[in-house]
């Protein structure tokens, strides 16, 4: 297995200030599905934000897909890896439901007739289709968790960044998702405090603290509680 | 939290609300241009006006009162704005009176004036109310953005149609933490408190702006919005549009 994600000693300061990342090194190889669980303010949406371009530390190394990540690679590796925000409102910022989910797409430069067979497709998958012309803001929050995700896997990606895909949903919404992001085969990289999600989800879990990564291994560190709680969780 | 929204009756589906977004913008820009060109004067003509968008009305089935309630929106505005000029034009005198020191005089030029603008402002406002009740907002942007209306108006107005009901949901949230917190009844220490609530919103707002340019730059935003044109003009729009014009220029011409 190639890896595709390789990170080697990254460190980052908020420009207030605040440090975030102090030394953090983590590959991913291909296919996989790795849960980043730690205590709020360890780093963990901070090292996400990393991973596609959108924060860029001049601390340490990042290379994707084999491609080290420089402002000249940034359009290929943002059309490779993409990010889901936690917060459906920011992700979904078009009039209609089509135009989000188009959105990646023709900035791809795809053309018209494939841009509609790829939105009808993936809204399908997500059991959305006859939504298209809604506006995101008559949908429930379920919905628009799903047509989040639909937004960025319509455009095909090599890594998926997942932060908090749970958040806020009911048991049923939840069990939704978890079963869709089943489905995908590619890579996945999910920040979550939903340790049942990233129990069924994931191979293998990195913890993080205080912007460092204090374990890296196997899930069934989920299980030991005491473990957990002198990791700070 | 529930919200009335903009478009509420844009999904019935009936004849108006099926003509192409592109041909009903034309229609209510002419027919905005005839009315506000219409000489004062002229009542008939505008009730001839009046007379049409009500059959529109009745054929695209919105309520009408619900319509007519949204139109009169306006009118405050109008007279605020209006109401001194009966005072001020000169001419022949309809009445005077006084009032303390002042000697107030009406004139009929005057008041022909302030009718003229109460009626056009209505007429035209209830245009735009017609277009916005039988267009869903989102295909109203598509086909001002087609009718090469500058992108960054098209994409303040989709932001501001996008965003508003989650402020206010914001607002609400916020004033409902206060109210149940907040005993003081002194005006002047409410008055700080608000000030406080705006500046939060402000932050929040600026935030999330932040946060939506996060996401659509990793989407590959790169400068400008494209979307893809979904509109094709038939027959009918055709026929709707040359008939409807024809209508309005006859009534605008007719001696």
């Amino acid at each position: 297995m190639d890896k595709v994600v390789e990170i080697k000693n990254l460190s980052y300061t908020y420009p207030d200030g605040t440090p975030a990342l102090n030394g953090v090194s983590l590959d991913a190889m291909e296919g996989e599905s790795i849960g980043i669980i730690g205590p709020n303010g360890a780093g963990k949406s901070t090292l996400l934000l990393h991973l596609n371009g959108i924060l860029q530390s001049k601390n340490g190394a990042i290379k994707v897909l084999g491609m080290p990540l420089t402002n000249r690679n940034l359009r290929k590796i943002r059309s490779k890896v993409c990010l889901v925000f936690q917060d459906p409102e920011d992700q979904l910022f078009m009039p209609t439901v089509f135009d989000d989910v188009a959105f990646g797409l023709i900035n791809l430069g795809y053309h018209a007739q494939a841009v509609r067979g790829k939105v009808g497709e993936i809204l399908e998958r997500v059991d959305l289709s006859g939504r298209e012309n809604r506006s995101a803001h008559h949908l429930s929050f379920g919905e628009k968790k799903l047509v989040s995700l639909a937004t960025v896997l319509v455009m095909e990606p090599e890594i998926l960044l997942l932060d908090e895909p749970t958040s806020n949903l009911d048991r049923k919404e939840k069990r939704g998702i978890i079963k869709f992001l089943q489905e995908i085969d590619k890579t996945k990289i999910i920040v979550s405090h939903d340790l049942e999600m990233i129990e069924q989800l994931c191979q293998r879990v990195v913890v993080m603290n205080r912007g460092k990564v204090v374990f890296t291994g196997d899930k069934e560190i989920l299980k030991d509680d005491s473990r957990l709680k002198s990791f700070g969780l | 939290m529930k919200h009335a929204f903009l478009d509420k009756y844009s999904d019935l589906g009936s004849i108006i609300h099926r003509v192409d977004p592109r041909v009903k913008v034309i229609f209510f820009f002419v027919l905005i241009l005839v009315i506000v060109s219409t000489p004062p004067q002229e009542l008939l003509k505008f009730s001839g006006y009046f007379l049409m968008l009500l059959i529109l009305l009745l054929l695209s089935r919105i309520p009408l009162l619900y319509v007519f309630a949204r139109s009169l929106v306006i009118i405050p505005f109008v007279l605020l704005t209006a109401i001194f000029i009966p005072f001020f034009k000169g001419g022949e005198v309809a009445g005077s009176y006084n009032f303390l020191t002042l000697n107030l005089t009406i004139s009929y030029k005057g008041i022909l004036i302030f009718q003229n603008i109460l009626i056009k402002s209505w007429l035209s406002v209830l245009s735009l109310t017609i277009l916005t009740s039988t267009t869903k907002f989102s295909s109203l942007l598509k086909a001002l953005e087609t009718l090469k209306v500058p992108r960054v108006i098209i994409l303040i107005a989709s932001f501001f149609y996008r965003y508003i009901f989650l402020l206010i949901d914001q607002i609400m949230k916020i004033k409902n933490a206060r109210d149940s917190r907040s005993f003081k009844k002194n005006p002047v220490y409410q008055f700080k408190i608000i000030g406080y609530m705006i500046g939060e919103l402000f932050i929040r707002t600026y935030e999330r702006a932040e946060r939506i340019y996060l996401a659509m730059v990793s989407r590959g935003f790169s400068g400008t919005i494209h979307t893809l044109e979904s509109f094709k003009i038939n027959r009918f729009d055709l026929y709707f549009l040359g008939s409807l014009i024809t209508i309005i220029f006859f009534i605008r011409l007719w001696r």
